[in-house]
């Protein structure tokens, strides 16, 4: 076996596939501050707020779920340690948010790495979207039942405490 | 707007993001070689191709799935271009991987940040392999 082959090839590859994914991170780059600097991302975080309710969140989320779509995961997930400070999510509503952003962030770069090597960009980015959205509305419904039915559960006992009958 | 500031601020962020790739993508590519070369991979396709096939994936691509998963979408891409995978499932492949991927990492940080940790990890490996279920019927 010739192993000096094995790694020219390889090299030969990995060469090629760095430059085509190279070309296409430097336009994501420059797209992603583009969209900060003009104050596009502050327009689609409001856009978003009708969708954020969709999905059993509050309207504000959409300003981390427009962070993490573009710019990143750790940026996104700052967003929301912040809103937790301030009081604004519930801890349910904090698995949702971070849910949805775990399953669709970083949506230009991470699509066009794939893109490069040859993958479908609308497949990978409107399946990937269907099913984060889909995946985060059965989550939520299963969680606001789970707290419906705790929340029901100390209604009435504390009934069964203020009822006089069971006192005497 | 200022453009050129824009400009030069992308082109900055991408030498960041190009570098990362690389440390990942050579290492991985000339792995799948060696392992290629050393008989090693067409014996695990052969064990893995009954489960990826559910995903219309080729026995090897399993370590690039797996590798997607725990560690990170570069190593994944690099391992993907390593094994001379079709577009067809460079989609598959892609759309299950970032729909769950660094799990490890990304899932101390949606914790970290107040989350059910095991709520986001189990929900996001069930949607990715719907996803790729779902793929393999249609591509």
């Amino acid at each position: 076996m010739n192993w000096g082959v094995v790694l020219s090839d390889s090299l030969h590859q990995a060469g090629s596939a760095l430059l085509r994914i190279a070309v296409l991170i430097v336009i994501a780059m420059i797209v992603i501050e583009a969209l900060k600097e003009s104050g596009w991302l502050e327009k689609i975080s409001k856009c978003l707020q009708p969708v954020m309710q969709r999905l059993y969140l509050p309207g504000e989320a959409g300003v981390p779920v427009a962070t993490a779509l573009f710019i990143g995961l750790a940026y996104g997930a700052g967003v929301v340690i912040q809103m937790r400070r301030e009081g604004h999510l519930r801890r349910s509503q904090l698995t949702l948010a971070l849910l949805f952003i775990g399953l669709f962030h970083g949506m230009i770069e991470d699509t066009l790495i794939f893109v490069s090597v040859g993958g479908n960009g609308l497949i990978l980015l409107g399946l990937r979207a269907a099913i984060a959205l889909a995946v985060t509305v059965a989550v939520g419904f299963w969680l606001s039942r789970r707290e419906q039915k705790r929340l029901a559960g100390q209604e009435s006992e504390s009934i069964v405490e203020n009822c006089p009958i069971g006192h005497n | 707007m200022n453009v050129k500031g824009v400009i030069e601020r992308g082109m900055r962020n991408s030498w960041g993001v190009i570098l990362e790739l690389a440390v990942v993508m050579v290492p991985a590519i000339i792995l799948v070689g060696v392992l290629e070369a050393a008989g090693i991979m067409p014996r695990l396709a052969v064990l893995l191709e009954p489960v990826m096939s559910w995903f219309g994936l080729p026995g090897e691509a399993a370590i690039a799935l797996v590798v997607g998963f725990l560690v990170g979408p570069y190593g994944s891409v690099g391992l993907a271009v390593g094994l001379r995978l079709s577009p067809a499932e460079m989609t598959i492949l892609g759309t299950m991987v970032l729909i769950a991927h660094s799990l490890i990492t990304e899932t101390a940080i949606a914790a970290r940040a107040g989350a059910n940790g095991l709520i986001v990890l189990g929900a996001r490996l069930a949607a990715a392999l719907l996803a790729g279920v779902l793929l393999g019927q249609l591509l």
